[in-house]
């Protein structure tokens, strides 16, 4: 059971007049099934929103994939990379995504990757084709019509790498949504296949815009990011024929949000009154090294003991910043985490998180240190260590309302995740 | 078969799990709902398994005739009979290996294709450098040229260039290059040169202004049309760039921290073959001089101006005695140790001694001309 504090606070169900479709248009009746059962609205019709049954106890999703074996499956498909000079990961993502999914059950039924590594690979073909495209029609048009001027400044080459980073970060946006609807429509729970509407572009459009906005309000409209990118991916995320449905609004966050901003600023003048009490109390071995003079001298003409000291002095101070500046973005991102998820619903299925500061902490600062320390080969563990926290921290009220939900249509995307292969280096 | 057994049936209409008795034959895999319905009954022959024993826990069976169905099948022993069928079938196994053995096995060809591969970024561009088209080559070079010199102005008195390329020539001839090496000399107080790949040669007047004489010139210009010799540009950049494919395909690029970890790293790696590159180029530069029959103390003179350059006290650390405080006089490349990319100039001092004997590198006349260059 979830702790108390994560249950849905007084004044769940959402807002009036949120409705949740329990079909799309397009949805026929599936056969034999001509009508919906008895107590169910007609299939087609659109469906006022119904509170959860709180009455159950709660599902849990349970992962059973234990860690050896995937390490067995990523070094295998390292290998197979090496080997191949890169051509393999896409099949290789494959394989490692087939594992994680299939180990994970809802109410007794496994999860189904059915994603085709050379379906990544043609759309690395095709990120790489577009980009090219792209490239070519813009450095085209500058060659034609800015020769004389822009050109005589700056190298085709640096505008070729200029061009990539500056559209790298509106893209980046775009491949991760189109990545997670090509993930989403691989993906099948009891035969059904998951998906994702909405428009990649659009969400793109959104997390650039609002992204601009918030940097240039000195961060402080980041619960509308927030809110806005989750509110665009929950509403669009499909099971079967039916929407999922979100209720969050900034609002609600932004008591949180301020406390962790002016925290977060009161938490870096602690950072730095401490750096400079440590170098203070340090000024005595400074001063019999020679002063910072010597110091900086060192430091230009290091030797290995004095490499190992930088290096140290390095971690310490990254030891800091992970000891009194992350524990409140923790702080807030796991408090955002919970918010979301209990605003989120599936027909008569409500979900609830549990996962607290300092799980969020484990997740994300230890998952960083384990990846920099194992330089790399810690991977799996990482993923093993992500797939139990979300099967530990995830409460699902409710039932699946089996027969309000019928099997999506189409295929989805034919390839996938060309952009986000070539802005992201995201594996899974 | 003897004792029914379960699976789940999906019927790729509605979110639901039917708990269904399956029965197979070599004709006909039959499953009856609890009720007596029988959902399923699929030729054997027709029936796919998509489900990827390795990586998945369940074995799932599909069949074109009822199209969106599947049957999930956990149970070990009812994939083992099905396996037994045979044709498509035979997939329905369950294969999970046994970790520790499969792991170490991996573990180990991994190591030894990582081994194979660092020590092919390692050695390869020895070998292939020299086979790069000297049209890429030169492009390389000359990018490297303009990028290095743009803002410095070029000397190009006509005699000094002539008695500078002479030298060359006569230092190339003798040499295994077979093609002409160009220089360019470029205004710039630092006392300097450097070889780009296309055989071309860099010389910063700080060079010429400060040498005591033509021998320690023709001593760094045979270093330089060294390094042109055995291609150790070309060799440095391809090093580098196998390095840095070698570890992203290793760590996969997940993490931008484990890349930088990486990159240090290589960069340690190329600054210790930058330094055997200095002290091939050294050596080559002595075998050159000798064969024309050149004088060849200069080169050994000149990383003795460079000790004296560097132990010069500064106007602003009077009061300090040179040399850090201790007796030992200061060697910048020594004191760096491997972030260095120059060995130690005592000993390239030691290892480059040779007698002041030998014909000149350049008349009175010709050096007279290379000191006015820039004029």
């Amino acid at each position: 059971m979830p702790p108390a504090s994560h249950a849905p606070p007084p004044g769940y169900p959402p807002p009036a007049g949120a409705t949740q479709p329990y079909a799309q248009p397009g949805y026929a009746a599936p056969g034999g099934h001509a009508a919906a059962p008895p107590g169910y609205p007609p299939y087609g019709a659109p469906v006022a929103y119904a509170p959860p049954i709180h009455v159950n106890p709660p599902v849990r999703l349970t992962y059973d994939g234990r860690v050896g074996e995937l390490y067995l499956v990523y070094l295998r498909s390292l290998l197979l990379t090496l080997v191949t000079l890169g051509v393999y990961r896409f099949w290789g993502r494959t394989r490692v995504r087939r594992y994680l999914w299939s180990h994970f059950q809802a109410f007794g039924d496994r999860f189904e990757y059915r994603g085709r590594g050379i379906e990544l690979f043609l759309g690395f073909l095709a990120g790489v084709g577009f980009l090219m495209v792209v490239g070519g029609i813009v450095l085209g048009a500058l060659w034609l019509f800015a020769r004389e001027t822009v050109l005589q400044e700056v190298d085709a080459g640096d505008a070729a790498t200029w061009l990539l980073l500056l559209a790298g970060y509106p893209l980046l946006a775009v491949g991760r949504y189109a990545g997670l609807r090509y993930k989403l429509t691989r993906t099948r729970w009891r035969g059904i296949r998951s998906g994702l509407d909405g428009s990649a572009w659009k969400f793109g459009g959104i997390s650039v815009g609002l992204g601009l906005l918030n940097a240039m309000s000195a961060q402080l409209v980041t619960p509308i990011l927030d809110m806005a990118l989750a509110r665009y991916r929950l509403k669009n995320l499909t099971f079967g024929t039916v929407r999922f449905g979100f209720a969050g609004q900034a609002g609600d966050i932004y008591g949180r949000f301020i406390g962790f901003y002016f925290l977060n600023i009161l938490a870096w003048i602690v950072l730095v009154v401490i750096i400079v009490m440590i170098v203070g109390g340090l000024s005595a071995v400074i001063d019999r090294f020679g002063g910072w003079e010597a110091i900086g001298d060192k430091i230009a003409h290091p030797t290995p003991l004095v490499i190992v000291i930088m290096i140290l002095v390095a971690l310490a101070v990254y030891s800091l910043i992970g000891l009194v500046i992350l524990p409140l973005r923790c702080w807030y991102q796991a408090y955002l985490l919970r918010y979301l998820i209990s605003r989120t619903w599936f027909g008569r299925i409500q979900f609830v998180s549990g996962v607290t500061t300092g799980q969020m902490w484990g997740f994300m600062v230890l998952n960083w240190i384990i990846l920099v320390f194992t330089f790399g080969i810690g991977w799996p563990w990482v993923l093993h260590r992500t797939a139990r926290l979300v099967a530990d921290q995830l409460w699902i009220y409710g039932e699946v309302d089996a027969l309000a939900v019928a099997q999506a249509l189409g295929q989805g995307p034919a390839i996938g995740e060309g952009l986000l292969d070539l802005f992201d280096t995201g594996i899974v | 078969m003897t004792a029914p057994m379960t699976a789940r049936f999906y019927d790729g209409l509605h979110p639901v799990a039917h708990i269904v008795t399956v029965k197979a034959t070599p004709a006909e895999l039959a499953a009856t709902m609890p009720d007596g319905r029988v959902v399923v009954r699929w030729p054997t022959a027709e029936i796919e398994v998509v489900s990827d024993a390795e990586h998945e826990p369940h074995a799932l069976l599909v069949c074109a005739r009822q199209p969106g169905t599947r049957l999930a099948i956990e149970d070990e022993a009812l994939r083992q009979s099905l396996a037994e069928l045979g044709g498509n079938l035979a997939r329905a196994t369950g294969r999970r290996p046994r970790i520790a053995p499969a792991l170490g096995g991996v573990a180990a060809a991994l190591a030894i294709t990582v081994g194979v591969m660092a020590f092919a970024a390692e050695k390869l561009p020895n070998v292939v450098a020299p086979f790069v088209p000297y049209v890429w080559q030169r492009s390389l070079g000359d990018s490297v040229v303009t990028a290095m010199t743009s803002d410095m102005r070029k000397c190009t008195r006509p005699e000094g260039q002539q008695a500078l390329q002479a030298l060359i020539d006569r230092l190339q001839d003798a040499s295994s290059y077979r093609r002409r090496i160009d220089v360019s000399v470029v205004q710039n107080p630092i006392v300097n040169a450097f070889a780009v790949p296309g055989g071309r040669l860099i010389v910063f007047s700080g060079l010429i202004d400060k040498a005591s004489g033509p021998a320690e010139v023709a001593g760094v210009i045979a270093h330089e049309v060294g390094h042109v010799v055995h291609h150790h540009s070309m060799k440095g950049l391809l090093r580098a760039y196998g390095f840095d494919m070698v570890l992203k395909l290793v760590t996969g690029g997940y993490s931008s921290d484990v890349a930088t970890l990486g990159g240090a790293g290589g960069v340690l790696l190329a600054l210790r073959h930058s330094r055997d590159a200095e002290r091939e180029a050294d050596q080559t530069a002595l075998e050159l001089m000798d064969k024309v029959g050149m004088r060849a103390d200069g080169l050994s003179t000149f990383f003795g101006k460079l000790l004296e350059m560097q132990n010069k006290q500064a106007p602003g650390d009077k009061g300090k005695a040179p040399g850090n405080g201790s007796t030992k006089p200061r060697d910048a490349a020594e004191e760096a140790g491997i972030l260095s990319t120059h060995p130690p100039t005592r000993e390239r001092l030691e290892a480059t001694k040779r007698p002041a004997t030998g014909a000149p590198a350049l008349s009175a006349q010709e050096w007279q001309a290379l000191r006015a260059i820039c004029r």
